[in-house]
């Protein structure tokens, strides 16, 4: 059943009906407005009685009138788009809205991507961003046959169009259950068809690569017995870590490439600053002499996961239940959450971080020759206790 | 008669909904879920609403803090 709402600001009224099953929160929420901004009331001839914003509409009496009032004199006009444009494509698979501001009021762009603009709009910030901080001819990349990664290969393979000289070494880790064999075929498919040159690294391979004292898999066993299960991320992350960084010796770079987005480093960043700590350098990190390059760092998952929607519609689905750690989960929502309360909120606090920081970001040392790299905020004793256990394997 | 059906039909609603959110079932009228314990009286410290995050765990990502030892970042995880 519909039922009236009065919505309140110092500046304007606005009526609107509502399906009486909803809380006055959830109406809220259906018009982007945050519930902490409004108090809810009823009103009954000159009298009036505050509500809880969780209420169900449907048990608030008929006869009284539902009013939504805006706690702060805020012009919602100025804050919340009151036209809004399309920028169309054909057979769109994702948009993204833009917000514009003004005298006249807030307006919004609506961005309409299918897999052909997606990639086209990735592929010249990848071009970019390489020309910008990369100075070696040859560069490792390593992909994990997810829609986002793979992203990468199309402007990489652009700027070997470009400049002759460049050369992009592209690489997959198959180690299950963290790296699916399917993923890795994935990124051979990619790979092949854009004729870019790329490496499938199975145990054995690692093993050889790494020069390993003992199998990757008894060091997973033990790492899991030691840290948790719901670590294997971690494990994963460190393992691409590794294997980028011994391939940057062996085809003599200073250069890998890893496929960290835009809510990946917003994650990072938001952790680092509530724990009031120097967040780890962006979009180019350095381990000693070897640089990571970060060229999808301000672009949305969900735009790189548009390039390709069937391969991470594929990824999506192998997704076993996970068993990541309740702070990872909170912290990734955090900061999806942080990018959809407001377009581009998360992207400008990335940026103010950056220029705060430049500079001046938490220092990583490398320990004992061992290819870990720990921050200033690492544990004494928990580093001795992982550098013993490394010992025992490289 | 109209309107004791009309009402009859809102209250089937309500308890759906309420329903749904009780036993976990994910539809979009009740994302995110929210247990509802009737019975429990609430007497629990109101202090926890101005405590930060990292009072309430995320101090760390992992119990051993490896987040800042081998992965040389806070996150580091491909997701």
């Amino acid at each position: 059943m519909l039922r009236d709402i009065t919505i309140k600001t110092a500046s304007e009224e606005i009526a609107v009906k509502t399906d009486d099953s909803l809380t006055l929160e959830e109406v809220l929420r259906t018009k982007r407005i945050p519930s902490n901004l409004f108090q809810g009331y009823a009103k009954m001839g000159e009298e009036v009685r505050p509500i809880p914003l969780n209420t169900l509409i449907f048990v608030i009496p008929f006869e009284e009138k539902i009013m939504l009032h805006c706690i702060r004199n805020i012009d919602l006009k100025d804050v919340l788009p009151q036209k809004t444009f399309y920028n169309k494509v054909e057979n769109p698979v994702i948009t993204i809205p833009e917000f514009n501001f003004g005298d006249d009021g807030c307006s919004q762009t609506i961005h309409e991507l299918n897999p052909d603009s997606a990639k086209e709009l990735v592929k010249g910030k990848v071009i970019d961003f390489v020309k910008k901080n990369s100075s070696f001819n040859t560069v490792i990349v390593g992909i994990s046959g997810g829609g986002d990664s793979n992203t990468l290969a199309q402007g990489l393979k652009a700027l070997t169009l470009e400049n002759s000289n460049k050369r992009f070494i592209f690489f997959t880790i198959i180690f299950e259950p963290i790296w699916p064999t399917f993923a890795a075929d994935r990124a051979s498919e990619l790979c092949l068809t854009h004729g870019l040159t790329h490496h499938v690294y199975r145990n054995e391979e690692i093993e050889k690569l790494l020069e390993m004292k003992e199998s990757l898999s008894n060091f997973y066993k033990e790492y899991s017995e030691k840290f948790g299960n719901n670590t294997s991320h971690f494990f994963g992350t460190y393992l691409i870590s590794i294997v980028a960084r011994k391939l940057c010796q062996e085809y003599h770079t200073n250069e890998y490439i890893l496929g960290f987005n835009r809510e990946d480093l917003l994650s990072d960043l938001l952790f680092s600053l509530m724990n009031g700590q120097k967040p780890l350098a962006f979009p180019v990190r350095k381990f000693g002499s070897i640089k990571l390059l970060m060229p999808l760092w301000d672009i949305s998952k969900v735009i790189l996961d548009a390039c390709y929607p069937k391969y991470s519609f594929s990824n999506y689905q192998e997704r076993k239940e996970d068993q990541s750690t309740y702070q990872r989960n909170i912290i990734y929502y955090l900061a999806h959450s942080i990018e959809d309360i407001y377009p581009n909120l998360g992207l400008s606090l990335m940026k103010g971080i950056e220029k705060i920081f430049s500079n001046q970001w938490s220092e990583l040392r490398q320990e004992d020759n061992l290819d870990i790299f720990p921050s200033e905020y690492a544990d004494s004793m928990k580093l001795e206790e992982v550098k013993s256990f490394l010992k025992k394997y490289f | 008669m109209i309107s004791s059906f009309s009402h009859y039909i809102r209250l089937w609603r309500i308890i759906n909904k309420n329903w749904a959110r009780t036993y976990n079932m994910q539809n979009i009228t009740t994302l995110p879920i929210i247990n509802i314990e009737k019975s429990k009286v609430l007497t629990i410290s109101k202090s926890g609403l101005f405590a930060s995050l990292i009072d309430k765990g995320l101090d760390r990502l992992t119990n051993a803090k490896i987040e800042h030892i081998l992965c040389t970042s806070s996150l580091a995880a491909f997701n």
